[in-house]
């Protein structure tokens, strides 16, 4: 996890340094952007959010709590920010965005296929199980830190982590994913 | 059907939370439980396939920059709770309705004071003739009667004259002894203002009620009732002089006769 003396960062824009926030930005642009896209499929609208959250960010700066770490602030803005979307989105999502993943030319490549079918579960699943699957898959993030952005205790996100991993697990086995062996 | 507990522990291995022993028993148990290893390699899998993810490359700092518009723009601070409500106090937007409800109050006062001044304007001469607003103007108000009574008991002069909303009568009053003098009227038509002695002795009093006032005499003095006149119309007013609950006078003057 990206930990880097954020904190002193965040103090330095508050002091005036803007060239600290183009840090910040630097550092936490992809992480935040790949999030956003996983969670919501769509690059465009990923993009757009991304620099919303940054914007939000850079506003709200002053209510920073240095106690929290600087990365658990932004990864839950971007989390709220995509459910949000996706929220404003539910009528569409689903048909549009996941027969599009499927439409893609097949390859033989199973790895690549097994991607696709991965991501096409994923979005099913409930924004808040998508999010927890995804900064524990891949941000790779202990369950503390997962409480540290989601806002809650370490039990929680076990119990919630251990339900979305099911849901997707059947989600997985309906659409063959686990077949190729 | 899996125990849900074994599950959890799959999961916590392929976290890399169970040390080693633990993650050795669980292997074992796997072995002798080909759907559980099974279980065990398809969640494995979904998890080696997350973290072969690779992140996709962005770059929209500029985007971003732009956005923020960096030159002219502050981001917020954290104020302490005086700091914020001083930036309240003297925020345009606070100023500007500080103003809005001082108008409306100074606008509601300016109202009612110009409705006072107009009403005022309005009140004719002889609706506040005999009152304090003008108490030379007893000589211009309309005379009800002037009444004279003498006896060997008593001496007794009524002057009474009316405005439209004032009653006022002149009494004077001389008696060697103890009189009472009663003045009734009728409620509906008068109330009391006020009753006054010009000449004040140690033996003489006067004390009101809703329909009636009682002056207690001896020797020689001067009062001065007056009356609020509730509708104009015309209405008698009682006298009588009493000693020791012997009447000795009574009349009665009418009021509002034109």
């Amino acid at each position: 996890m990206i930990t880097q003396d954020d904190n002193r960062l965040v103090r330095e824009v508050l002091e005036g340094k803007i060239s600290s926030f183009e840090i910040l930005i630097d550092t936490y642009q992809k992480p935040v952007y790949n999030l956003i896209f996983k969670m919501t499929g769509d690059e465009a609208q990923a993009k757009d959010l991304t620099q919303d959250v940054f914007i939000k960010v850079y506003e709200k700066l002053g209510s920073f709590n240095f106690k929290h770490k600087f990365f658990s602030w932004i990864y839950r803005i971007a989390i709220n920010d995509a459910i949000s979307f996706l929220k404003s989105q539910r009528t569409f999502e689903r048909l549009s965005d996941i027969n599009e993943l499927r439409d893609e030319p097949s390859t033989n490549n199973i790895k690549e296929e097994q991607r696709i079918k991965l991501h096409a579960a994923l979005r099913q699943l409930k924004p808040d199980f998508r999010a927890i699957i995804l900064l524990k898959y891949f941000f790779e993030m202990s369950y503390g830190e997962i409480g540290e952005v989601m806002k809650t205790d370490e039990k929680t996100v076990k119990s919630r982590l251990f339900m979305a991993r099911e849901k997707l697990n059947s989600l997985l086995i309906q659409d063959k994913f686990f077949d190729y062996d | 059907m899996i125990d849900p507990k074994i599950i959890r522990r799959i999961y916590r291995d392929i976290d890399g939370e169970l040390n080693p022993g633990e993650h050795e028993a669980l292997m074992n148990w796997l072995e002798s439980t080909p759907e559980a290893k099974k279980m065990y390699a398809d969640r494995k899998e979904t998890s080696e396939r997350f973290r072969e993810e690779k992140l996709l490359d962005v770059d929209i700092k500029q985007q971003i920059l732009n956005k923020i518009k960096m030159e002219n723009y502050i981001p917020t601070e954290k104020l302490s709770i005086s700091e914020r409500m001083s930036r309240i106090f003297f925020s345009p937007r606070f100023k500007i309705g500080f103003a809005f409800v001082l108008g409306i109050f100074l606008g509601i006062f300016v109202i009612s004071l110009l409705g006072q001044v107009k009403s005022g304007k309005k009140l004719k001469q002889q609706d506040i003739a005999g009152t304090m607003w003008d108490t030379r103007s007893y000589d211009e108000m309309k005379t009800a009667d002037n009444i004279l009574y003498e006896s060997p008991m008593a001496r007794a002069t009524f002057n009474v004259k009316y405005s439209s909303k004032v009653v006022e009568m002149h009494i004077d009053l001389y008696s060697l002894y103890p009189v009472k003098l009663a003045i009734n009227f009728d409620p509906n038509a008068f109330m009391t203002f006020n009753v006054q002695n010009m000449n004040i002795t140690a033996q003489s009093s006067a004390m009101s009620s809703y329909n009636y006032i009682q002056i207690n005499n001896v020797g020689q003095n001067q009062f001065v009732v007056l009356l609020y006149n509730k509708n104009s119309l015309p209405n008698k007013v009682n006298f009588s002089i009493f000693q020791n609950e012997i009447p000795l006078y009574t009349n009665s003057v009418v009021i509002n006769k034109e």
